[in-house]
């Protein structure tokens, strides 16, 4: 039997299971519900075609933003089938704060040309501004309205869905004014799960939990689109915040569900680690576990061989920890571990590493330690580049670059970033690694390198040490270089959140001195000048991912620190969903905090 | 409401700052009250957050809907919420 060429038939494939599908855990208190894949054919349907009542035509576009994930499902594939390219979009996460999210949205479907927005109820109330701000938005209504204009057995008229259709819009991050929406279609989407499937050995008899989020590739592709193609048994899916609060569920219910497959961004193994107690545990066996995939940050080893190690006694076998490297551009995932393979990484000395060498570090020196992520797919080719675009040999740092019937069509609407990302018959991730014994190890973004005397140093370690400093918040840190015209090289900042206010000025003269120094020791480099702020005073996404080229800019400006600072006038709902949720926006695979 | 099963509002209050007082790294410059701002004033980070709303209920035996903090700010915002939860539950 040929294999669907179109998620729209792979979801037709899928349907004639009425027993295997998805179930949906939202309540810690309510057992989760079921959608077959048969059912979920029906409701795609009638979705399909209550978008043709509401007037919306092949090849337009439709924002999603639906908390529920069963309806979040349904009208993704409704959009499929009725030929439309749905455009995801995070729910907001703090009712009462809205202005931020209303900015970021009207942004995303301004870039789309979105004609109409199906939201739920909840939402609704505050998407009213959004039909002046955005030019061609015909209509803003909500699931239950729109499924309520065609009778339940409705079906979709007069479309074909064909494999170089667009199927739907990734919005990744770049600045809030300027989103960026990575174009895929199904082809894309087919060849990336034909990948991920060969590496992971999807079957029909493979399960998974998990509790990303949809509007987030690693949630969609990964745990929707790729176990209807491949028709597996089932998947729990668990809402994100209920997972953050407690990180428990997720263990036991792998465990419940005697999931072979799961993927998380590192710090959920970190959290895992620390703040799952024992007794939350009892009873948890984990040994029906294949895959615990890790993507979508950097991958600290410790973290994960920490992980491994508590684990073990549950039934986790090491191997199946599965690190990878991926990226919205790449449809999802570039390489993977090989199934069943040791946890690996390198120690690299810092000094060579400042050089762009990546040589193994002798047992004294400082060094970094790499994980290994793997290799790439057969049909897809991976390379390492320098700064002029030539290929580089094995164990030097570059840009990684890609090529292969997963690589995006370009950003909507975009043709100047999409013809930057795409250079060559290549596309350029922005991160950098290098290659050892033709696998791949991450080191960091292409743009965000600090560059002083010709050595090269990446923030995000600068960023750790500081995070060691006592006092200093962890992960709200940023370092950056800039530009100085009198000094002839970069003069390098690191802008540092503080628990709590410094004493006096002694005291904060004390915490400069500290951060000072433990950069200075761990990576020989002498910080120009160390700015100390308020809680919430460094500038984030939406989404709660650090932003750095925002901080140069501030910085530059003198604004830093200046304001009376956003934290001010957060919820804690947003704050509890922010400073942790980079992975969400930041691409497959960039850096996290 | 019988006070052998339920939680009176200032339990939960004296529980929170219970609470901080063990797991904040760092003493707050101003000492802390039912006004302290989370982040502002106690410089809470959002893990930090959860973990207390965790341990919230693990000690009152209850479950606290994340809708009910949309709006939180301070303290006493986290302890209404948490009080809030405890009476429903108990009806």
């Amino acid at each position: 039997m040929q294999p669907p060429k179109t998620l729209t038939a792979a979801l037709a494939a899928a349907a004639r299971r009425e027993a295997a599908g998805f179930s949906h855990l939202s309540h810690e208190r309510q057992p989760a519900s079921f959608v077959s894949y048969a059912a979920m054919w029906r409701r795609a349907q009638r979705c399909a075609a209550a978008m043709q009542a509401l007037g919306v035509r092949p090849g337009e576009r439709v924002g999603l933003i639906l908390p529920d994930s069963a309806e979040f499902i349904d009208n993704i594939f409704g959009a499929m089938l009725a030929g439309a390219i749905a455009v995801p979009i995070y729910p907001p996460m703090n009712l009462g704060q809205f202005d931020a999210y209303l900015a970021n949205t009207t942004h995303i479907l301004r870039q789309a040309g979105c004609s109409a927005v199906i939201t739920d109820a909840k939402v609704r109330p505050i998407l009213g501004k959004l039909m002046t701000s955005v030019p061609g938005l015909r209509t803003i209504t909500t699931h239950a309205d729109a499924i309520a204009l065609v009778p339940e057995a409705a079906e979709p008229a007069g479309v074909v869905v064909r494999p170089d259709d667009i199927a739907f819009l990734q919005f990744t991050s770049g600045s809030t004014s300027r989103p960026k929406g990575v174009t895929l279609t199904h082809a894309n989407l087919m060849a990336n799960i034909a990948a991920i499937g060969g590496g992971l050995n999807i079957s029909s008899e493979s399960s998974g939990v998990s509790w990303l989020p949809l509007y987030h590739d690693m949630g969609l592709i990964g745990f929707v689109f790729a176990p209807i193609a491949y028709e597996t048994r089932g998947i729990l899916f668990i809402s994100p915040l209920l997972f953050l609060k407690r990180p428990a569920i997720w263990l036991r219910q792998l465990s419940e569900f005697k999931a072979s497959i799961t993927f998380a961004p590192n710090f959920a193994y970190g959290l895992c680690t620390t703040r799952v107690k024992d007794s939350e545990l009892e009873g948890v066996d984990l040994s029906a576990l294949q895959v615990a995939g890790c993507g979508a940050e950097p991958i600290q080893h410790g973290t994960l061989r920490a992980f491994a190690d508590r684990y073990a006694a549950h039934g986790l076998r090491p191997s199946a920890l599965l690190p990878c490297y991926g990226m919205a551009e790449h449809t999802l995932a570039v390489t993977f571990v090989g199934r069943e393979e040791e946890l690996k990484a390198e120690r690299v000395a810092a000094a060579s590493l400042a050089e762009g060498h990546a040589r193994p570090a002798s047992p004294d020196a400082q060094a970094v330690e790499v994980v290994c992520c793997g290799r790439t797919f057969p049909g897809h080719a991976l390379r390492i580049v320098d700064a002029a675009g030539q290929p580089l040999p094995e164990r030097e740092v570059g840009q990684i670059e890609l090529q292969g019937p997963s690589v995006m069509q370009g950003y909507y609407h975009d043709p100047e970033r999409s013809a930057e990302a795409l250079h060559g018959g290549w596309l350029k991730t922005g991160d950098l690694g290098y290659l050892s014994a033709g696998e791949l190890y991450v080191c960091g973004r292409v743009k965000d390198l600090i560059i002083v005397n010709g050595r090269n140093y990446y923030p995000q370690d600068l960023e750790w040490q500081a995070s060691q400093v006592e006092g200093v918040r962890r992960g709200n840190v940023v370092a950056f270089g800039l530009q100085h015209p009198d000094l002839g090289r970069e003069y390098v900042v690191v802008a540092a959140e503080l628990r709590a206010p410094a004493e006096d000025a002694a005291a904060e003269e004390t915490l400069r001195q500290q951060i000072q120094a433990q950069i200075l020791a761990a990576l020989s480099l002498r910080v120009d000048e160390i700015v100390l702020l308020a809680p919430g005073s460094l500038p984030k996404t939406s989404s709660g991912k650090l932003q750095r080229s925002k901080t140069t800019e501030m910085f530059a400006e003198g604004k830093l620190g200046k304001s009376g600072g956003p934290a001010s006038k957060l919820g804690l709902l947003k704050h509890l969903a922010a400073s942790r949720w980079n992975f969400i926006k930041a691409s497959f695979g960039g850096r996290g905090e | 409401m019988s006070s052998t099963s339920a939680h009176h509002y200032e339990d939960v209050l004296a529980k929170i700052f219970e609470y901080l007082e063990e797991h904040l790294t760092q003493r707050p410059r101003e000492p802390i009250t039912a006004q302290s701002h989370l982040i502002r004033d106690l410089g809470l980070d959002s893990l930090q957050s959860f973990e207390m709303v965790s341990d919230l209920e693990d000690h009152f035996h209850v479950v606290i809907p994340m809708d009910l903090f949309q709006n939180v700010e301070t303290i006493e915002d986290v302890a209404r919420a948490v009080h809030k939860t405890i009476q429903a539950e108990a009806a």
